[in-house]
């Protein structure tokens, strides 16, 4: 498990948690980030803000938040990546 | 003497709701603000046959949550002012988080009819919609493919937006005509 | 058509429990159920919503059981699921979508957002993202200055020559020439609106890119590439647009703060925008600097420049410290969507709904400041010098408060007061009071189709300038136009300000343009996008602000020697 923030581009991730205010983690919620969600980082580490890739929405993601969101690598997890 | 609707206009940002507002009302169009808010209020009108439609464009959002004041916005108008039907705005191609709106719609019973828009870029993207089955899926609520930039659909939409009416017409009269029977 | 049926979606054992449990008591309520879908109501409450709950405060009374038994349900529920009960509700709502797209859709192998997300793949580059986000805004920047340009000195000439023709003449057939309706109706009304009318060809073009960048998707990315610098100041990404803007013109910069989500955002990003100094200011500074800066009359403008920039910046670290202290700038989640072309369509609403917007409301107040400030300037009837005039004497009464600041002579401060009104004012009545210039009385002899002929003439010499300019704006290329002449007039005012005016009270004149109030019709923006008390702060604290920093130019200046 590693905050957001310190995932490379490029890599697949899956969403384990969510630490921040309520309201910020409901609206991730709502936009389709919940818990068990994977997603695509396609501009990340280093400075400012992250690109996430999930279906066909492309987020992108002040770096504050993204130290507050934990993930884990989606090929390590066990499970077999399924499209992307 | 036209008969008289009123239909707000929900969706998310950039899911194409401004083009079919456009595209229902043309030009004739007016830009206020909301009442005490500072976020603009569009209206415009739509004539189709003997129906005068007025249609209220709500700010566009991802949810109703109440999260931001454009949510409050388009939330409180849908229970308030009780539109006469709401046409949602959806992105054919981003369906499962255009959906997240529509079920919320739903949810507050508010009379919906989909706008299933740009569905010939989802149809590029090689997505398949079977449009029976996901209006089966909503609860029967009418699903309008839309190319809102080509003016596709539009017609169709607005005369599943006038049936639905029509329909709620027809049942309210009813029911208030069983309710003085009995 | 088939009846439609409600969808249910299930939010799972518990809360399922909870929702039923609350809506046999939501039942009991009529002035609930006749409101609101009582579902919908009672996972509202669960879900914490202060709006809903206070709602239904109101309609049952405070000490009604349902709130009591919501503030049960709701720890019961806390209890299972901690800070994680909204999620899991998204969650369940997200498990029945997934059902149901899986079910109607088929996915074929097709092109997916690959050429959207290899133009972002460089657009939003780490590197080239600000290089890329720096060319586009220079580009904008340059199109809404020099295309309008032509347009805007050919509607000037067109309001002051033949409309003005036209409404003398229409006036003394009506056997009103040469009366105070005249006077009112000419020098009053017709200036005032015509000195706004002279901006529509800026807000064409403005609101004519700002769509452009919308419709494209590109704002989305340039806020993205900026929202890092921006934050640094306690702005958001999206302020940085309005704040360009300001360059060109206040008013714009205002409404443009629009496409921010959080309102503290927009207040404060439109109280910064009027320090980015705009075109109108930039005749005061030139006459000024040509007066008196001699060689060094660029630097002085550039200075003058980055001053209103260096406010700005400390203005807005200032704001963030103190009234908008709770109020971080909000978190930053914005959707990219795909590019698209813009349809021609499209943008041309968007342009109408926007400056319709702007005329509605900013000539209204033009009208009336036009109206009051004719009065003034002639009243008592028949006043013959200026400074005997209501307005005269209100300026020599407000003087003595500029003269820690080394101007406080009524001509100087009857400018900056004229200057509320719109800064392209300004050297007008410096000009008017020093050299007693009255402004020529349109002759009516020309016929309309003398008139109609020098319209459309002028019309298409404002053409021919734009494309000439359009054309200089390729790098390498440049074709000389009659921008291109220095204009070398305002000589007499030139020597008129050197008797008036030390090089040191100028600067502190200058410095007092940059950063008190731009015009009027800012302050009507302000107020009409902010609120009244918005607008009045930022009145009152741009008006201190200059009269602090030209105090302290002009009484720094003399410590060091230099008046």
């Amino acid at each position: 498990m590693m905050p957001l923030s310190m995932v490379a581009s490029g890599e697949t991730v899956r969403l384990i948690a969510v630490r921040g205010g309520r309201g910020i983690c409901f609206r991730l919620a709502e936009l389709g980030l919940v818990p068990g969600a994977t997603f695509q980082v396609i501009q990340g580490s280093g400075q400012g803000p992250l690109i996430l890739a999930f279906g066909e929405t492309r987020l992108a993601l002040g770096r504050g938040m993204a130290h507050k969101i934990y993930v884990e690598s989606f090929m390590r997890g066990g499970q077999e990546c399924q499209n992307n | 003497m036209p008969k008289q609707l009123t239909v707000a206009l929900a969706g998310n940002p950039n899911a194409g709701k401004s083009t079919i507002f456009n595209a229902l009302t043309g030009a004739r169009q007016h830009v206020g603000n909301w009442p005490g808010k500072t976020v603009e209020k569009k209206e415009g009108l739509c004539r189709y046959g003997d129906y005068e439609i007025n249609v209220v464009d709500l700010p566009g959002t991802y949810s109703l949550s109440a999260y931001s004041l454009e949510e409050v916005i388009a939330r409180d108008y849908l229970l308030e002012a009780k539109p006469d039907v709401v046409i949602d705005v959806i992105d054919a191609a981003n369906l499962e988080r255009n959906l997240y709106l529509a079920i919320q719609i739903l949810e507050l019973e508010s009379p919906l009819v989909i706008a299933l828009n740009m569905s010939d870029i989802a149809a590029a993207r090689g997505l398949r919609i079977n449009i029976a089955k996901l209006s089966e899926g909503l609860g029967r609520v009418p699903v309008v493919p839309t190319v809102a930039t080509k003016k596709q659909g539009i017609d169709e939409l607005i005369r599943q937006l006038i049936s639905v009416a029509e329909l709620r017409y027809s049942e309210e009269k009813s029911y208030r005509r069983g309710k003085k029977d009995g | 058509m088939a009846e439609q049926t409600q969808i249910r979606i299930d939010y799972g054992r518990d809360i399922e429990r909870e929702i039923a449990h609350l809506q046999e008591s939501i039942a009991q309520h009529t002035s609930l159920v006749s409101r609101y879908p009582s579902r919908w109501l009672a996972l509202s409450l669960l879900m914490g919503d202060e709006e809903i709950h206070s709602r239904v405060k109101e309609l049952v009374g405070e000490k009604n059981e349902i709130l009591q038994q919501v503030q049960e349900s709701v720890e019961r529920l806390r209890g299972i699921y901690g800070e994680e009960l909204e999620i899991v509700i998204a969650d369940r709502r997200y498990g029945f979508i997934n059902g149901l797209v899986r079910e109607v859709v088929e996915r074929a192998p097709g092109e997916r957002r690959t050429l959207s997300d290899k133009l972002d793949r460089i657009v939003t580059h780490r590197v080239l993202g600000i290089p890329i986000f720096l060319v586009a805004m220079w580009l904008v920047f340059k199109m809404t200055t020099e295309i309008p340009g032509p347009y805007m000195d050919w509607l000037d000439s067109l309001i002051s020559g033949p409309v003005a023709r036209w409404l003398v003449t229409l006036l003394r057939f009506m056997g009103l020439g040469g009366s105070w309706v005249e006077s009112l109706l000419v020098d009053g009304v017709l200036a005032g609106v015509g000195g706004v009318l002279v901006f529509t060809p800026v807000l064409f073009s403005l609101y004519f890119f700002l769509a452009l960048l919308e419709d494209s998707g590109y704002m989305a990315r340039a806020a993205f590439v900026m929202d890092r610098l921006m934050r640094a100041l306690g702005l958001h990404g999206k302020s940085f647009l309005p704040m360009l803007l300001g360059f060109g013109c206040t008013v714009p910069a205002i409404y443009a703060t629009r496409t921010l989500e959080n309102q503290k955002d927009r207040v404060l990003t439109g109280l910064l925008a009027p320090m980015m100094s705009c075109g109108a200011r930039l005749p005061v500074y030139t006459v000024f600097a040509v007066a008196f800066m001699g060689r060094y009359a660029g630097r002085f403008i550039f200075a003058l420049y980055l001053l209103g920039i260096i406010w700005a910046i400390l203005t807005g670290l200032l704001l963030r410290r103190t009234l908008f202290k709770a109020e971080r700038a909000a978190p930053f989640i914005l959707e990219l969507p795909p590019y698209r072309l813009p349809t021609l369509r499209g943008i041309l609403i968007h342009i109408w709904e926007r400056s319709s917007l702007f005329f509605k409301k900013a000539s209204t107040i033009i009208v009336a400041v036009s109206i009051v400030l004719w009065l003034l300037l002639n009243l008592p009837w028949g006043v013959g010098d200026p400074q005997d005039s209501l307005f005269g004497k209100a300026s020599s009464a407000v003087a003595p408060l500029l003269a820690p600041a080394g101007f406080g002579r009524w001509e100087a401060t009857g400018a900056l007061m004229t200057g509320f009104l719109a800064k392209e004012v300004v050297v007008g009545t410096l000009s008017q009071v020093y050299l007693g210039e009255e402004s020529e009385p349109p002759e009516a002899s020309s016929s309309i189709l003398q008139d109609l002929q020098e319209i459309g003439v002028g019309f298409w010499e404002a053409t021919i300038e734009t494309c000439r300019e359009l054309i200089n704006l390729i790098p390498g290329v440049h074709l000389g136009g009659e921008g291109d002449e220095q204009e070398g007039e305002d000589t007499a005012l030139v020597q008129a300000l050197r008797r008036d005016f030390t090089p040191l009270e100028a600067a502190a004149f200058c410095v007092f343009v940059l950063l008190y109030v731009p015009c009027a019709v800012t302050v009507a923006a302000q107020r009409q996008e902010y609120g009244t008390r918005w607008a009045l702060f930022s009145v009152l604290y741009q008006v201190l602000l200059a009269w602090i920093m030209s105090v302290l130019v002009y009484q720094g200046g003399k410590l060091l020697h230099l008046g």
